[in-house]
C-alpha cells in the first residue's frame, strides 16, 4: 500500500528519514509552511523559506523517490507580529500561483488572539481568490474552543467547507470538524495530540469519510513513519484495507486535487530515484554510491 | 535591425506561430496581458502559464506536451540561438515568448533588472525558460549576472539549460566563470561535448584546472572522465 503524508515538515528532517519513509512506501508528501521554533523577524526570511519549499526540498525528496508538494501561508504564531504579518501576506499571492503549491496553510489559531484571527481571515480570502484548499492548524491549548472558533471563522469567510481541512484533531474535536462539513485531519504523535490505537478507535467510530491522518513530523520529538505505523495498527484492529487505503491515500489525494495542481502523473508512480542529481552545490550524498536504479527496497545498507 | 533584434523577432514569430496553431487563444491571451503591462501581473501570468496550457489542451494531462516544429523551423531557432529548441516542452517555448515580449515592453534599461529578479523568485522550470531566453534578448550581455548566478547552483535541469547546447556562456562569460562552469560538468557528470564552442574558449587556466582535476582524481583512485581530452 502506498502512503501519502499530507502534513510533514521535511526541511526539519534528515536523509535517514527520507530513506526510511521511502522504504515504508510513503510516496507523496505535503509540506505546509510553519514556524521554525522561534519567531522570524524579517519578511525576506519567509520568502527564502518559501523558495526552499518549492526548490531544494522538492528536489531532495525526489532523490529518494518521494513526490513533494507544499502549502504556503503565515502560521498563527508569527501572525502575532502584525507589521511582519502584513508584509508576508503581500508576498504570498506570488508564491501561491507556483506549480506544486497545492494549498494555503498551515493557518489558523494558536493563542487565539485578535491578530491571529485577522491573519487567518485574510488568508482564507487568499485561498478563495486562488481557489486553493486550506490546512487549518488547531491550537494545543484551549483546543475545543479554538477549534469551534476556527470553524466559525471558516464559515464566515464564505470559503466552501469541503475546501478546508481542520487538522490535529483529538477525540473531542473530530465530530466538531466533521459536522461542520470540513475535513478532519489527525496528527499521530509519539506522546501528544493523537496515537495509533486511539486513532483506530476513532476510525471504528466515524469511518473514513473526510478523515485523514498525518505525522506533522518536524524539528521536535515526532515520527515521520506515523502514517504507515498507524495503518498497521488499524489492520491489527480489524479495519479493512479499503478503509485504510481511503484514509492514507485516496482522501488526501481527493482533498488536495481541489487545487488543480496535484500532478497525478507524478504521484501515480513512485518518482524515479536518481541521487546522482545535485542541487545548488549540495548533493544529499556525501561520497556514497548513488542509488540510481529506482529500487529503494533493495538498497544496500552500507550506502546509508 | 541588428543581429540580436533579428534573432529575437525570428524566434518570437516562429514559436508564437507554432503555439498559436496548437492553442488558438494563446496570442489573444498574450495581447491581453500586455494591454496593461505590470510586473506583478506578468509574474503571476508567468507562473500560471504551464497549468493554463495543459488545461487548454483536451486529453493532454501530461504537462510535458511538445510542439511539432518543422525541420526548417528548428534550424531557424537553433541558428537564432534558442538552446536545443526541438527537445523543449511547450511550457518552455510559451514562457520564452512571454519573456521576449516582457523584455521588449520594459526596454533595455529595465529588462535586465526585472529578469534577474524574476529568476531569483522562480521555481526550476521557470528558471529554465529564462535561461533559454537569455541568448535571444536584445543586448544579451546585459543579462550576464543572471546567467552567472544560474551556474552557481547545482540543480540538474538548471545547470544543463545554461551549460549545454546554450550559446550564452561561450559568447558572454568571462574566462573565470566559463572555466568553473566547464569543470563543474565533471562533478555533474554532464556531457562536455554539449558545451557550445568549448574548443574555442579553452584557455591556459582551464587547462591547468583540468590537469589538477586529473591529479586529484588519480590520487583518490577515482576514474577520470574521457571527456577531459576536450580540454587537455
Amino acid at each position: 500500500m502506498k502512503y501519502f503524508d499530507h502534513h510533514i515538515h521535511m526541511s526539519a528532517r534528515t536523509t535517514d528519514d527520507y530513506e526510511a519513509m521511502a522504504k515504508a512506501n510513503i510516496t507523496a508528501v505535503i509540506e505546509p509552511a510553519f514556524w521554525l521554533g522561534q519567531p522570524r523577524t524579517h519578511v525576506a526570511t519567509f520568502e527564502d523559506y518559501y523558495l526552499s519549499l518549492i526548490g531544494w526540498e522538492r528536489f531532495r525528496a525526489r532523490q529518494f523517490g518521494i513526490a513533494h508538494f507544499c502549502v504556503l501561508g503565515l502560521n498563527p504564531k508569527e501572525a502575532n507580529n502584525r507589521p511582519l504579518a502584513k508584509e508576508v501576506l503581500e508576498l504570498l499571492p506570488l508564491y501561491l500561483e507556483k506549480d506544486g503549491v497545492v494549498g494555503v496553510g498551515e493557518i489558523g489559531l494558536d493563542d487565539n488572539t485578535p491578530e491571529e484571527e485577522k491573519a487567518f481571515e485574510e488568508q482564507l480570502e487568499l485561498a478563495k481568490e486562488h481557489n486553493l484548499p486550506v490546512i487549518v492548524h488547531t491550537p494545543h491549548r484551549d483546543k475545543i474552543q479554538g477549534t469551534r472558533r476556527s470553524i466559525e471563522i471558516v464559515k464566515a469567510s464564505g470559503i466552501p467547507v469541503e475546501q478546508v481541512i481542520i487538522d490535529h484533531n483529538i477525540e473531542d474535536t473530530t465530530a466538531i470538524a466533521l459536522d461542520s462539513g470540513c475535513w478532519a485531519g489527525h496528527t499521530i504523535y509519539p506522546s501528544t495530540k493523537m496515537d495509533e490505537v486511539r486513532m483506530a478507535k476513532l476510525v471504528k467510530k466515524y469511518g473514513s469519510e473526510r478523515i485523514t491522518i498525518n505525522s506533522s513530523a518536524d524539528w521536535g520529538v515526532s515520527d515521520p513513519l506515523k502514517v504507515p505505523k498507524t495503518a498497521q495498527v488499524m489492520r491489527e484492529e480489524g479495519i479493512t484495507e479499503e478503509t485504510i487505503q481511503k484514509i492514507v491515500w485516496d482522501n488526501p489525494v481527493e482533498f488536495f486535487s481541489q487545487s488543480g495542481k496535484l500532478d497525478m502523473e507524478m504521484i501515480s508512480e513512485r518518482p524515479l530515484v536518481d541521487q546522482s542529481i545535485l542541487w545548488q552545490g549540495n548533493s544529499v550524498l556525501r561520497g556514497q554510491k548513488p542509488n540510481i536504479d529506482n529500487k529503494i527496497e533493495n538498497q544496500n545498507d552500507d550506502s546509508a | 535591425m541588428n543581429q540580436q533584434q533579428m534573432n529575437h523577432s525570428t524566434v518570437y514569430a516562429t514559436v508564437l506561430h507554432n503555439i498559436d496553431s496548437f492553442i488558438p487563444d494563446f496570442k489573444l491571451q498574450l495581447t491581453k496581458l500586455y494591454e496593461s503591462f505590470s510586473e506583478t501581473k506578468f509574474r503571476i501570468a508567468f507562473s500560471r502559464l504551464r497549468r493554463e496550457l495543459t488545461d487548454s489542451i483536451p486529453d493532454h494531462k501530461n504537462s510535458e506536451v511538445h510542439l511539432e516544429f518543422t525541420k526548417k523551423e528548428i534550424d531557424t531557432l537553433t541558428q537564432s540561438g534558442f538552446p536545443s529548441a526541438a527537445r523543449r516542452p511547450l511550457h518552455i517555448h510559451a514562457r520564452v515568448v512571454y519573456l521576449l515580449h516582457a523584455a521588449e515592453q520594459l526596454g533595455p534599461k529595465e529588462a535586465p533588472r526585472f529578469i534577474h529578479e524574476l529568476f531569483t523568485r522562480s521555481d526550476t522550470p521557470e528558471q529554465c525558460s529564462i535561461l533559454c531566453a537569455l541568448p535571444l534578448f536584445s543586448n544579451p550581455q546585459d543579462y550576464c549576472d543572471t546567467a552567472v548566478l544560474s551556474t552557481r547552483g547545482y540543480i540538474r535541469e538548471v545547470y544543463d539549460t545554461i551549460a549545454l547546447q546554450n550559446p550564452y556562456p561561450a559568447r558572454y562569460f568571462p574566462d573565470s566563470v566559463f572555466n568553473q562552469m566547464v569543470l563543474k560538468a565533471f562533478f555533474m557528470e554532464a556531457p562536455l561535448s554539449e558545451i557550445v564552442d568549448l574548443q574555442e574558449r579553452v584557455n591556459d587556466d582551464l587547462r591547468r584546472m583540468a590537469e589538477d582535476f586529473v591529479k586529484e582524481r588519480s590520487a583518490a583512485n577515482r576514474s577520470v572522465p574521457n571527456e577531459i581530452n576536450l580540454i587537455l
